[in-house]
């Protein structure tokens, strides 16, 4: 038994069927993603100000991503052309390209997530200052403000770990090389920190200290230490489901291509047309993927 | 089924159906797919630029981001996803849609400014 509307358009709806079911599956893809989205904002609103981590996502490395995404949903674009066009080869190569931009953006993305889950932040019981440790200046809006957490790469120490792990390994001092700045800095004032770093460079006398040393703290000082992981806060709860859902999805549309051009490509010579209606709809939710990444790199990395 | 391979028999078959029309709209169809991907490319550039501008309030700053990311989304929408020729039924589907993300979210900010005491369990 033949399915019906595979090729022909239903009178009704003016589509073939696939195009319909693709479109009602995208709508409720918009609820999915719109309540995590909605979420994420009325969780960032409700933030005490200087305790919404920012400044922490790398942003050069996910303005390449979107650049890797855009450039991908080009090739779908252009291989549904060429597959109109009746050019099965230049269609394979695009593909190929999609398919490549997939495995670029998701290789990116697992290191992104590897360096965030060995970055840590210790909130400490007995705060330090700027004063006896200069090179957490960045950390505080005054040299003599106490310091009840900092954030940063620990010596030795490996992803995943937390105080508890780390006590029971016997560790008695964690060495942290700080970050430059602390999220309670607001971006503004990381700014204007910076103009003023640089325009005394080269005026000042070398300092003694260096910015990156690293700051000794006993573990009877820590309160609580923990990576950045979905465990970590609101934000990296949020940021973690709201990549990773979009990475599986990510995932899925590769994998679907994949098959349409590999196992699935028999169908190209039995049922051109509908080999090509078949690409359409795969089209389709990768460039809803696309789309739902193009709001989120604004949102999570610069706003 | 045949059992020869792919490249060698069917692409000629088909190329030869498309008419001097078809081929002309198809061209089209890229040229307008390579323009939007130079605007898409230009959009993503001015986003990471308007990191660097410090605008006096937040509301300018996330103004100026969510139109830049809406004025790429909507051509995405359009050109990639063919929304531009106008599928009436496809309409239907994404008012409905609309009307349910619309929904959603004032019944969230309804719930947000009105718990007991304004707020008060998210301070």
């Amino acid at each position: 038994m033949k399915i019906p509307y595979t090729t022909e358009i239903r009178e009704d709806t003016g589509l073939y069927n696939g195009k319909v079911g693709m479109w009602l599956f995208l709508a409720s893809e918009v609820m999915l993603f719109g309540g995590l989205f909605s979420a994420y904002v009325f969780l960032r609103i409700g933030a005490r100000e200087g305790e919404w981590p920012h400044g922490l996502l790398n942003i050069p490395i996910g303005a390449f991503n979107t650049l890797v995404l855009i450039t991908s949903s080009l090739t779908v674009a252009l291989s549904w052309t060429a597959l109109k066009a009746g050019d099965f080869q230049r269609y394979r190569r695009l593909q190929a390209v999609t398919l490549v931009c997939a495995a670029l953006f998701l290789g990116i993305k697992s290191w992104e997530y590897a360096d965030k889950f060995s970055h840590y932040e210790i909130w400490l019981n007995k705060p330090l200052t700027a004063k006896e440790y200069p090179q957490l200046a960045g950390h505080s809006t005054e040299p003599d403000q106490p310091i009840t957490s900092i954030i940063g790469h620990i010596e030795g120490v490996g992803p995943f770990q937390t105080l508890a792990s780390l006590q029971e390994a016997g560790v008695s001092t964690v060495k942290i090389h700080p970050d430059k700045f602390h999220y309670r800095l607001s971006t503004l004032e990381q700014a204007e920190r910076r103009k003023a770093e640089r325009a005394s460079r080269g005026k000042a006398v070398h300092s003694a200290t260096d910015e990156h040393a690293s700051v000794p703290v006993d573990i009877s000082r820590i309160a609580r230490l923990s990576a950045f992981v979905p465990k970590h806060g609101t934000f990296f709860a949020t940021y973690f489901t709201l990549t990773g859902l979009h990475a599986l999805h990510v995932l899925g549309g590769a994998l679907a291509f994949a098959f349409i051009l590999w196992p699935g490509a028999r169908m190209w010579r039995d049922d051109p047309k509908r080999y090509t209606n078949n690409v359409e709809c795969a089209g389709l939710f990768w460039h809803f993927v696309d789309l739902v990444w193009i709001f989120l790199f604004p949102i999570l990395y610069l706003l | 089924m045949s059992d020869k391979p792919l490249s060698s028999e069917l692409p000629e078959l088909v190329v030869a159906n498309v008419s001097s029309t078809d081929e002309h709209d198809i061209r089209h169809e890229q040229k307008r797919y390579l323009a939007v991907y130079a605007v898409l490319v230009v959009g993503t550039v001015l986003t990471v630029a308007m990191y660097y501008v410090h605008f006096e309030a937040v509301w300018q700053t996330v103004g100026v981001a969510l139109l830049i990311a809406t004025t790429k989304a909507t051509l995405v929408a359009a050109i990639f996803m063919h929304l531009w020729h106008g599928q009436r039924e496809i309409y239907r589907i994404l008012f409905f849609t609309g009307v349910f993300v619309a929904g959603m979210l004032i019944l969230t900010t309804y719930a947000h400014f009105c718990l007991p005491e304004m707020g008060h369990y998210l301070r």
